[in-house]
């Protein structure tokens, strides 16, 4: 299987509201990719759709089943983590992980007390006694101990302070990520996750505006810091973004000629939210 | 299918694990509050004079008159104390069900755990097959176990009572008694309650499953609504005033899952209560050919099934 996630046409309506608007979509295993959009872009409910949580129009095939019909097939191989806050109040650690090994055949419970022990967090707490970074890493804990083939994360460090959002995605990368696997993951810290990304997805009005991997992203965009006398000269070439830090512009091109761009002082890569802000910009005009 | 049993268990502990507290502690407190009314009774008991037939004794004299009164009036009194007993513990337990299964689609969509639930490769329809299985075997099998212990420790205490007044526990209690027909009845009744009390759960899931929010006023005032709906449908389109036929169908059920066999109970065999509870049992087992109760079996299939399908869609309040 070549592609884990194939999208066609796919569609959701909310009345007249078109959270999702003919989407086509293709994801191979062994990336990560970043959905980044803004808010009310569709992220989340094509994520939703991707985990069965909703039915849409159009066709939508993930590990090659209906997600919407065939969830609970589906979640033997997929995890996600919505939000910090959705693992149960009132139950308790052994507890969880005494469900979880139940209904879940490629768990191991093992993995999980291993991830736990490296933490505060005991077997006896029950859920409500842990502080929201502690259940972010119980939640992560869970999660890194199923063998899945893909891992979805809708905004797993929501409201965590960057210690815990550090390590989480420090983790993530050291113990479960395995070029194998494939994690899809939204967030509006996009700082945070750009350097462990290998592609990118960008959403807006429920439109796919941008799909490339990160070294495609590198080929084709360039941000120079401009020296102050090539300024008219890097206008004239039509960047898609300028703007001025501490008196320096910076401005953001796509397909140059590298080697011209060398001439106007110094190339970096673009930041993912830079490049965000400049393809919204361009599609707007 | 297979595994899907074999997830089954570990549905119906979560379930027990949330519910601790309502499954088994309510049970619990009840029987306690069995147990310490009766100290309650003998304190006062002491202080005062118990009266039989109108003539006045102290406690010790009654303890020791019990013994000659007629086996049949022994066995009345014993019984009736203990099917009182198991016939509170089951309206409890209707009481316990209902709210569990109010929240049981509901809690956790307002809480967001219905997204970590929705992670793990169970499907709705297990998980809300799991949640009325909780309610018609965990939570009665609690209740039914808590209830026979109360019978037999408030036996044993009234016993312990009677041997500090010189009375004869064995001729006075445990003879005329029927312990075991007591935890027939139990058992029967909390059957029976089930059969009777399924549409009603079924109604209480449905709700569960689609309510944004108030899931109790909705399950309690959309059946008094279609109810005054129907009546008032009946005046106004027949001149007729006596279409009380959606309320008479509501209360019926709610009287049979409350108190499973009331009627039995208390319905009198000349001055004295029922004695023998394995007729009532019997007269509860004939239920069974009333059409009422499969009619209502058919809506908590549909209510079930309705329920089933809407868990797939909502995921929030």
């Amino acid at each position: 299987m070549n592609t884990i996630i194939s999208a066609r046409n796919l569609s959701k309506k909310y009345g007249s509201f078109k959270a999702l608007d003919n989407i086509d979509l293709d994801i191979a295993p062994g990336r990560i990719i970043g959905l980044i959009g803004p808010n009310g872009a569709g992220k989340t409910t094509l994520l939703k759709a991707l985990l069965g949580l909703t039915n849409y129009d159009g066709s939508l095939s993930v590990l090659g089943l209906n997600p919407f019909s065939e969830r609970h097939k589906l979640m033997q191989d997929i995890s996600f983590i919505a939000d910090v806050a959705v693992l149960p109040k009132w139950i308790r650690v052994d507890e969880i992980l005494d469900f979880v090994q139940s209904v879940h055949p490629r768990f191991s419970r093992g993995e999980a007390e291993k991830h736990i022990r490296r933490t505060k967090i005991k077997l006896r707490h029950k859920i409500s006694e842990l502080s929201k970074g502690m259940v972010a890493q119980l939640h992560l804990a869970l999660v890194m101990a199923i063998d899945a083939k893909l891992l979805v994360l809708d905004e797993p460090t929501l409201g965590l302070d960057i210690l815990f959002r550090k390590e989480f995605y420090d983790n993530l990368l050291n113990d479960y990520f395995d070029h194998q696997r494939t994690i899809l993951v939204t967030t509006h810290q996009v700082e945070e996750v750009e350097h462990i990304l290998t592609d990118l997805l960008f959403i807006r009005s429920g439109r796919i505006v941008l799909d490339a991997s990160m070294d495609e992203i590198v080929e084709n965009y360039f941000e120079v810091m401009v020296r102050p006398d090539s300024l008219e000269q890097a206008r004239r070439l039509e960047p898609l973004t300028e703007r001025t830090l501490f008196n320096k512009h910076i401005m953001l091109f796509r397909h140059q000629d590298k080697a011209a761009l060398e001439q106007l002082g110094e190339i970096r890569r673009p930041g993912v939210a830079d490049l965000f802000v400049a393809l919204l910009k361009e599609e707007e005009q | 299918m297979n595994t899907a049993i074999k997830k089954t268990p570990a549905l119906l502990k979560r379930e027990y694990w949330e519910h601790r507290g309502a499954f088994r502690r309510t049970p619990l407190v009840v029987g306690a509050l069995f147990l310490a009314g009766i100290l309650i009774f003998w304190i006062t008991a002491m202080a005062t004079s118990v009266h039989i037939k109108g003539i006045e004794y102290t406690l010790k004299q009654g303890i020791q008159k019990m013994a000659e009164l007629p086996p049949e009036i022994l066995s009345a009194i014993w019984n009736g104390v203990l099917t009182n007993i198991s016939l509170l513990f089951l309206m409890v337990l209707f009481i316990v069900v209902f709210f569990y299964l109010l929240g049981a689609l509901y809690d956790d969509r307002k809480d967001g755990s219905i997204l970590f639930w929705k992670s793990l490769p169970v499907s709705d329809t297990h998980t809300v097959l799991s949640k009325m299985l909780t309610a018609i075997s965990v939570a009665p099998a609690f209740f039914v176990v808590i209830a026979a212990a109360t019978q037999l420790l408030v036996l044993m205490l009234i016993s312990l009572i009677f041997l500090l007044y010189s009375g004869s526990p064995v001729a006075s209690i445990w003879q005329p008694v029927s312990l075991a027909g007591n935890w027939v009845l139990l058992l029967t009744g909390a059957a029976i309650q089930v059969l009777w009390a399924l549409p009603i759960y079924g109604w209480l899931l449905l709700v569960s499953a689609w309510a944004r929010r108030r899931p109790f006023l909705q399950a309690v005032f959309i059946p008094i609504v279609v109810a005054f709906g129907w009546y008032w449908y009946n005046v106004l389109t027949a001149l007729r005033f006596t279409s009380g036929e959606v309320f008479s169908a509501i209360f019926t059920r709610l009287g049979h899952a409350m108190l499973p066999y009331a009627q039995g109970a208390l319905s009198f065999n000349g001055h004295l209560l029922s004695q023998d509870p394995l007729a009532v049992a019997g007269q509860l087992i004939h239920e069974l050919a009333n059409p009422t109760i499969y009619y209502g079996l058919a809506f908590a299939i549909v209510n079930t099934a309705l329920a089933i399908w809407i868990r797939r869609y909502r995921n929030t309040t």
